[in-house]
This record gives C-alpha cells, sequence and structure tokens, in this order.
C-alpha cells in the first residue's frame, strides 16, 4: 500500500485504477498501520485518563505521606512513591492533564495565529509580505526552547504562560507552511475567478485560499502536537511551569534526577510517558498524512 | 528484413491498492531492422507499459513481468539479471528510450553536457573529451543552436521542444539498435511535433535503427510507420501494415479510432465519430472482449465466447482480435 | 547569483537589527529591579537611600532614554562590551568567552555525527525500502525524535555513571588539559545532542530520497543503463540534498535549544547554562548577550545555508 510507482507511466496508470470513496480509503490507509492504531490507542487513553483522573489515580496526588517516602513499586504503590511519599502513577495520571492542556493549547493558538499571519503575507504580497516574514525571521533565530524560555521568564511561570510562550515560539512554523501553501493555492484559476467576481478580500482568503492549504497544516497541527508536549516537559524540567504541587511529567523528571542515585525509577516513569504520547501523535500525524494525500508522503 | 526483437506473449501486472491490474495481459510483437512500427492505444491501454517491460524498466513492487519473452540478439533478456550488467549495457546501449514529459524527465541539477556523456562514456567506453564532442555533435543534429555553449546550460534554460529534442539526442547517443519513443511530441505544439517526428525519422535512418513510437494518435503515425499494433486493456487487437489498418480495418476499435481522426481526403461535411463510452476497467476484467460494452456491432455470439486471441487475414500479415468480418 | 546573495545578505542584516531591537526591549521588560538586585546583595544591612539607588542608576545608564540606551548597548556590544553582570560581578563578555567554546564545540560535534550518521542512513533506508533496515532506521528514528533528551541523559548517567562506572557523570574538561577526561565528559552530552538531529536527518534523507526517487528523471536514468549506485547517488542524492539541508540548517537551532537542557543535566558551564541561571536570576545582562550572541549565530548559519542552495540548484542560481 505503500509502495512508489516510479518507472510506471503514472496517468496511464492512474486511470486504470478506479476511484476508491475517498473516506473509504481515508480510513484504510490510516488504520492500516499499526503504528498509526497504536498512535490512537495511547491518545485515547491519555484522554480519558486526563478527562477522568480524579477516577482513575488511586492516590490522591497532592498527599504527602513522609512515611511512605521512596517506596519501591509494589501491588498498592504500582510505580513507586517519591520524595514526599506521593503515588507516582497518580502523578502520572493528573500530568496527562498538564501536557494534554499545553499540547492543545499551545497547537490551537500558534496555528490560528501563525497560518493568519501566513496566510495574509502570501495573499497580500508586497510590504506585508516583507514585514510579516521578516517579524517571523527574527523569531526564528532563537532556538524555540531558548525562545519560550525567556517569555516564560518574561511573563512569570505557570501553566497559562507556558502555553503563551510556547505558543509564540511555534508560530513560525505555522506561518511558514501557510504562507507557502496559500501562495502556491493563490495562483489557481478558481482564486482568479472570485478576485474577477470581485469577491472581498477576507472571503477570497478565508473560503477560497485557506481551505485548499490544510491537509499538510493538518498533519503539522498533529505532530506539533507532540513537539508543544516535550517542548513543556523541557521547561517544566527547567522548572519552569505549572506550580510546584501539580504534576507536570518535566517537573517529575528533575524530582527523580536528584535521588537517581537510590531510586533511579522516579525519573524513568515520566519520562517513558512522555515518549509515549509524543511518539502517538507523531505516529498518527504520519498516518495522517498518507491518508489525507498520498503526494504528501514525504514533504514533511 | 530479418527480426530484430521478439517480443512473446508478454505479461506485466501490478498490484495496487485496489487489487491487480493486468497491464499488458499476453502481448506478442516484433521489430524487423530498420523498420519504424507503431503501438496505438488509447491513454491506459498498457501500451508504455509493455516498451518498458521489455528492457525491465518496471519497478517492482509494485509492477511485476509474470511472463513472456523478449528475444534480442539471439537470447531473452528477460530472463537477464535486472540490474545486472548484462540488462545495463542493452539499456541505453542497444536499446534506448525517449520518454514523453520532456518537462520532467531530465535531471534539473545537472548540465545538460553531463546527462549526454554520462551515458556515451558509459557505453561507448569513450575518453571525456571524446564523449564531449560526441555530445555536441548529437546536438547539433538534433538541431540545437550553438551546441556547444549550450553544453554546460541545466534542462531549465531549454524551452520544451528544445528539452525534447535533448532527449532525442540521448535517445540516439549510443548508437541504439532500437529506440523506443514513448509519446514523443505529446506535450508539444503540432508544427513542433512533425519537426520532431521528421528529424526522428532522419536520425534513425541515419543511423540504421528501428524506431518504435507510441502513441494514442493514429494520425500522428500514418506517415511514419510501416506497420501499425493496435492495443486496447492490455492486448493487441488489431494489427498489420499501415496500409492494412487504415485501408481496411478489421476490429471495431479500430474502425472507431480512424472515424475519429478527421481526414482531408474524406467529403465535406463528414461528421467525426468518436467511440462512445470509457476504456475499460483494468481490475476484475471479464473474459468476454474488452471493447464488447462500447462496440457498436457487438452481436450475442460475442457474449458467450471469451475475447478471441488474434487470427491472421487473407493476405498473411494483418491481424484482428474479432471474430466477425467487416 | 550575486543578487540572489546580496538580497540574502540584506534580509540577514535586517533580521539581526530586528533581533537587537527585540532582546533589548523584552529584557527591559523582565521583571525584577537589577539595581535593587544589586544593592540588596551587596550591601544587604545597610538602608539604601532613594538618592544612592538614583545615583547606581545613572551609574548603569538606567536613567537615559530607551532610545539612547539600546544605541549605547550596540556601540558596546560592537566593540565587545556586552555589558556588566551585577551577580556575577564579571564582564559579560568575559563570561561568554568562557562559555562559548563549550558550547560550540558540544554543538559542532553533534551536529556533524549527526550528518555523517543520518545521512547514509537516510539513504541506505530509501534505496531497501520495505526491508528490514528500512524498518529499523525508520523506528529508531520516529524514536528518537521523541526522546525527551533531558530524560535521556538522565538515564545515560544512571547507566554508564551510576551503575557501570564508566564515564563521569558531571561537568567539563578542556581536552586540553587532560585530553581522557575531557573526552569522558563529552561523551554523554554529545550522544543527548545528537538523538534529535541525527533522527530528523535520517528521516528527512529518507523521505525526500522516496520523493524523488519518484521523479522522471530518474527513470531516464535507469533507461541510460547506470548502475544503482550511480542513479542513487549522481542522480537521486544530488536533488534530495536541498530539503535536507533546509532541516539541518533548524536542526543547528534545536541543537544550541538542546544545550540549554544538557548543559543543566550534565552542569557543563557553556552558554545554555548560562542563559538558564541568567533567567532564574533575573541577571539580564548575561541573558541579553547569550541571546544575542546565539541569535547571530543562528542568522549567520542560515545565511550560509541560503547561499548553498545557489549552489546545489541551478534553478535558484540563474533566477
Amino acid at each position: 500500500m505503500d509502495k512508489a510507482i516510479p518507472l510506471e507511466n503514472k496517468t496511464e496508470f492512474d486511470e486504470s485504477v478506479p476511484r476508491v470513496s475517498s473516506l473509504k480509503r481515508f480510513r484504510r490507509v490510516l488504520l492500516s498501520r499499526k503504528l498509526v492504531v497504536f498512535g490512537l490507542i495511547i491518545i485515547v487513553t491519555s484522554i480519558i485518563a486526563a478527562v477522568f483522573s480524579p477516577l482513575l489515580a488511586p492516590y490522591d496526588p497532592y498527599a504527602f505521606s513522609l512515611k511512605d517516602k521512596f517506596l519501591s513499586p509494589s501491588l498498592s504503590h504500582p510505580l513507586g512513591t517519591d520524595a514526599l511519599g506521593r503515588d507516582v502513577l497518580s502523578r502520572l495520571i493528573y500530568g496527562t492533564r498538564t501536557s494534554l492542556i499545553v499540547g492543545i493549547g499551545v497547537v490551537g493558538i500558534a496555528s490560528l495565529v501563525g497560518m493568519s499571519l501566513g496566510l495574509v503575507a502570501a495573499y497580500f504580497g508586497g510590504k506585508v509580505y516583507t514585514m510579516i516574514m521578516r517579524f517571523i525571521d527574527t523569531l526564528m533565530t532563537l532556538p524555540m526552547l531558548m525562545l519560550a524560555l525567556a517569555i516564560a521568564s518574561l511573563l512569570g511561570g505557570g501553566l497559562r504562560n507556558v502555553v503563551v510562550a510556547l505558543s509564540i515560539a511555534m508560530i513560525p512554523a505555522y506561518a511558514r507552511m501557510m504562507c507557502g501553501q496559500a501562495l502556491s493555492v493563490k495562483e489557481n484559476d478558481y482564486v482568479r475567478a472570485a478576485e474577477a467576481e470581485g469577491a472581498s478580500n477576507i472571503r477570497i482568503m478565508a473560503q477560497h485560499i485557506a481551505p485548499n492549504c490544510f491537509p499538510p497544516l493538518i498533519v503539522m497541527m498533529t505532530m506539533q502536537l507532540g513537539h508543544a508536549i516535550l517542548s513543556e516537559a523541557a521547561l517544566s524540567f527547567l522548572g519552569i511551569g505549572v506550580a510546584p504541587p501539580a504534576a507536570a511529567w518535566g517537573a517529575m523528571v528533575n524530582d527523580g534526577y536528584k535521588y537517581l542515585h537510590t531510586t533511579p525509577y522516579l525519573s524513568f516513569f515520566p519520562g517513558i510517558a512522555i515518549m509515549l504520547l509524543v511518539f502517538a501523535f507523531n505516529m498518527v500525524g504520519d498516518g495522517l498524512r498518507d491518508a489525507l494525500d498520498p503526494r504528501l508522503r514525504g514533504t514533511l | 528484413m530479418s527480426v530484430l526483437m521478439e517480443v512473446k506473449n508478454l505479461k506485466t501486472y501490478f498490484n495496487t491498492e485496489a487489487g491487480l491490474v493486468k497491464a499488458v495481459d499476453g502481448v506478442s510483437y516484433h521489430i524487423n531492422e530498420n523498420e519504424t512500427i507503431g503501438i496505438v492505444g488509447e491513454s491506459g491501454c498498457g501500451k508504455s507499459v509493455t516498451q518498458l517491460s521489455t528492457i525491465q524498466l518496471i519497478a517492482t513492487p509494485p509492477g511485476r513481468i509474470v511472463e513472456g519473452g523478449v528475444f534480442f540478439e539471439g537470447r531473452d533478456i528477460l530472463k537477464l539479471e535486472k540490474n545486472g550488467q548484462e540488462m545495463r549495457s542493452i539499456r541505453g546501449g542497444k536499446i534506448s528510450v525517449i520518454f514523453q514529459e520532456p518537462m520532467t524527465s531530465l535531471n534539473p541539477v545537472m548540465t545538460i553536457g553531463r546527462q549526454l556523456t554520462e551515458a556515451i562514456e558509459l557505453h561507448l567506453k569513450m575518453t571525456k573529451e571524446d564523449a564531449k564532442k560526441r555530445a555536441i555533435e548529437l546536438l547539433d543534429l538534433v538541431g540545437i543552436p550553438s551546441a556547444k555553449q549550450r553544453l554546460s546550460d541545466f534542462p531549465h534554460q531549454f524551452s520544451g521542444g528544445m528539452r525534447q529534442r535533448v532527449m532525442i539526442a540521448l535517445g540516439l547517443s549510443c548508437n541504439p539498435r532500437i529506440i523506443i519513443a514513448d509519446e514523443p511530441t505529446t506535450a508539444l505544439d503540432v508544427t513542433t511535433q512533425a519537426q520532431l517526428l521528421k528529424l526522428m525519422q532522419d536520425v534513425v535512418r541515419e543511423f540504421k535503427a528501428s524506431l518504435v513510437i507510441v502513441t494514442h494518435n493514429l494520425g500522428v503515425v500514418a506517415r511514419y510507420v510501416e506497420r501499425i499494433y493496435v492495443m486496447y486493456a492490455g492486448r493487441i487487437i488489431e494489427s498489420g501494415s499501415c496500409k492494412d489498418i487504415f485501408a481496411h480495418p478489421r476490429h471495431p476499435y479500430t474502425m472507431g479510432l480512424l472515424r475519429a481522426v478527421p481526414r482531408l481526403n474524406e467529403p465535406k461535411g463528414k461528421k467525426l465519430v468518436p467511440i462512445v463510452g470509457l476504456p475499460p476497467n483494468l481490475l476484475n476484467m471479464p473474459d468476454t472482449c474488452a471493447f464488447l460494452p462500447r462496440c457498436p456491432y457487438a452481436v450475442e455470439k460475442c457474449r458467450q465466447i471469451p475475447w478471441p486471441e488474434l487470427r491472421t487475414l487473407e493476405n498473411g500479415v494483418h491481424q484482428t482480435a474479432c471474430h466477425l468480418d467487416f | 547569483m550575486k543578487t540572489y546573495i546580496l538580497r540574502r545578505l540584506i534580509q540577514s542584516a535586517v533580521v539581526v537589527i530586528l533581533v537587537t531591537i527585540g532582546v533589548f526591549l523584552i529584557m527591559r521588560m523582565l521583571p525584577g529591579d537589577p539595581v535593587l538586585l544589586y544593592v540588596g546583595m551587596d550591601d544587604v544591612n545597610a538602608a539604601t537611600t532613594p538618592e544612592e539607588i538614583a545615583a547606581l542608576r545613572a551609574e548603569f545608564g538606567l536613567d537615559e532614554p530607551l532610545l539612547k540606551q539600546y544605541l549605547d548597548w550596540i556601540k558596546g556590544a560592537v566593540e565587545g562590551d556586552l555589558g556588566y553582570s551585577f551577580l556575577l560581578e564579571t564582564d559579560v563578555a568575559d563570561e561568554i568567552k568562557n562559555a562559548m567554546p563549550k558550547t560550540l564545540l558540544l554543538g559542532f560535534v553533534a551536529f556533524s555525527i549527526s550528518l555523517l550518521i543520518g545521512i547514509p542512513f537516510g539513504i541506505i533506508a530509501a534505496v531497501r525500502r520495505g526491508t528490514w533496515i528500512d524498518s529499523l532506521v525508520t523506528v529508531l528514528a520516529n524514536i528518537g525524535i521523541t526522546a525527551p533528551i533531558f530524560w535521556v541523559g538522565i538515564m545515560l548517567i544512571h547507566v554508564f555513571g551510576v551503575k557501570l562506572g564508566w564515564l563521569p557523570t558531571q561537568g567539563y574538561t578542556s581536552v586540553f588539559d587532560d585530553s581522557l577526561l575531557g573526552i569522558k565528559k563529552l561523551i554523554m552530552p554529545i550522544i543527548c545532542l545528537t538523538v534529535f538531529p541525527l533522527s530528523g536527518i535520517a528521516r528527512q534523507t529518507r523521505s525526500a530520497m522516496l520523493e524523488v526517487t519518484k521523479q522522471d528523471y530518474i527513470r531516464t536514468a535507469w533507461s541510460k543503463g547506470l548502475t544503482e549506485f550511480a542513479i542513487n547517488m549522481r542522480h537521486a542524492f544530488r536533488n534530495s540534498v536541498i530539503p535536507v539541508i533546509t532541516l539541518a540548517g533548524l536542526q543547528i537551532r534545536a541543537i544550541f535549544g538542546g544545550q540549554v537542557l544538557i548543559e543543566t543535566v550534565f552542569n557543563i558551564p557553556g552558554m545554555g547554562r548560562l542563559a538558564v541561571e541568567g533567567l532564574q536570576n533575573q541577571d539580564y545582562a548575561i541573558v541579553q548577550g547569550v541571546i544575542l550572541l546565539i541569535a547571530l549565530l543562528v542568522t549567520l548559519t542560515n545565511l550560509l545555508i541560503d547561499i548553498s542552495y545557489g549552489f546545489i540548484d541551478p534553478r535558484i542560481r540563474y533566477s
């Protein structure tokens, strides 16, 4: 299903293959790869864990119990307890909330702002294009993590500020992608036709250009969910993020690092959780790319 | 006239998402020395795949040459290892291909000169300088002005027609015995088409090579080819000399193709008749004649017998895959 | 080509100016008054009068109008004076001079390894598509781009430092002072910094190669009777280079970002840790300097990459 047809006369070949209904094809391609299904399962599980944290967590994730500190994994505490005697599994379950909120929030804001900037730059061209793109270039001169770190420090920690900081840091990727897409879509005859009919700029952008730019951007958003979660983990590892008692996976890795010599699993489990969730989003993104449009294969 | 290459019962199938596509399903034909033949058919009939199969240029997967033989210089070249040394010396050296997309068939980051000399050095064992000289001669031959300067140019600096000339030069570069021209002029305007076909005919004669013109346009090849094979749904359904095909077509599909071509010698006001319906879907082909659903002459018997094999007609050369006599 | 380079030079210059303005403004907006911090640390018991604070402000040039402060800062920066850190009580330029070689060494080695391993493996995976080696490369690369590198670092420390005791886990020693120890201390940080770019480059090379091998001109190359190796290297790879280089450019940036984490985990006194500590301590002179230099480095590499496009792709060169 995933094979190229390099030496075949493409036009001839395409016509001899019947059109399979696109929704059916979408579903089949998406679900045909085990890793994509695996990713979907992880994502659904995480969402359930985040929504029903209080029901699923065996313990209160904030309850200290100094006599229970550093318990090894056991039946009553499957992943052990941390330096304050809090149940690691419960904290991991609550941590899905932080990760998903940050992931969704960041991708939502960054894609909205970034795509709008890219669309406007591509549509109007000229000075507008230059101004927006130089601004984007400027944001891109700093490593994403460093930029987010600086902005989060400026705003002063906390979940909301982390979301804002990461959003700003991720805007350039969307703006550039959207700009590239819109520049090529803009050349299509139906856009020219809409212009000739005297449609307003906003209408042309929203109705004729934007919808035709989406497929690669949807793939990118899925992948960036993983990236945002990874970056949030990095920020909370550095001590910038949700306020201390709340659970964040990156901060849990850092907490564990202090006791690496005695209880290495304190760092181990949250790291695995981060990897699984990020991996899941990447795999689903890969699958979406192949399912949405086979021509996009290999372009992201 | 001796036979230069003979293709016997060639079958090439493709595994696709939707199922097995029998793109070429039992095709046999031959090319004589110093001959030009035409392979004619609609898009998707398997004519290009047939040609690429003969020099094992089918990507596997998804494609697979299932059966058949291609006899060239006394041996079955389908039995050679696909990318082995022997097959490679035939590919480009003895049998070359001129592809149909001049805009995309040349490497965009390599100079025209290098793309020519690369093959010349390989097959003719020439030094770099000699290969370069030959490349200049070839570009001259195909009518590219100031060939020497243009050697260091890149494909995007050439127009479509010029690029197709470069492709022709490439096809000729190693003195091949057979040149396969796959829709060589489709992407070009009519004047350029005629020029390039004439050019090909001339150079092929000069080089004493044989030419296979693959096209969907009967009108294009009429003046240049000696024999014609008409393909439909992965098979040859009629073959014969150019005269046989144009004067007495014996298969309803060929008749339809001819009625769809405007001719100068016909009375004014005669209407062109399109062939109704769509080319067949190569998945789940019925056993009966593939042209049946579109055939204006279909009779009850057509629905009862399997797709007829080619049968030879009175003159001993003309063949048709229709059981009816016209 | 000349106009192309010139245009890119101007664009880079504009970006550099925008970066300096941005950095300057953001750092002025950061919370915390450096003078109060300075006073509070230096002289806890002495009641500092507002007059004294004002005098200090004037001394540090903080009472000037913003534009003047900015221009002074730029003028200083050009002359190699990046300001004074109240907290570290040193010149920022000196701090950075100490930190920069460590960061550049780590980054350069990690980047080189990523290219040297990532590109060949990407090519092999594409050429041997669907085989076990393709699956292995793809799976490893997919895991590599998801691994939190600070966690990878901690796990490496646990295994090779704590359990096996093979490698030192903290700090930095110059290879000129003690070659063996210096190299040993570099191994784990470099592995961590390599994981992400290596995986990304391998993935990008693979997909670019797969895309290119579908093109008509590759079919032409096959029809010439070239060897598979010649087709893959001379024709396919040269056409796949641009997306790979584009990604490699982004990876340079990502490596600098990763150093913020890795220098923290391994306690290496480089630019990354300098930036983190500067932000934590609201020592904005340091942060300003570090960010400025990194932005300049990134802009420079971007410029070099864009110019390299012109050499690789004639369509860009002649446009």
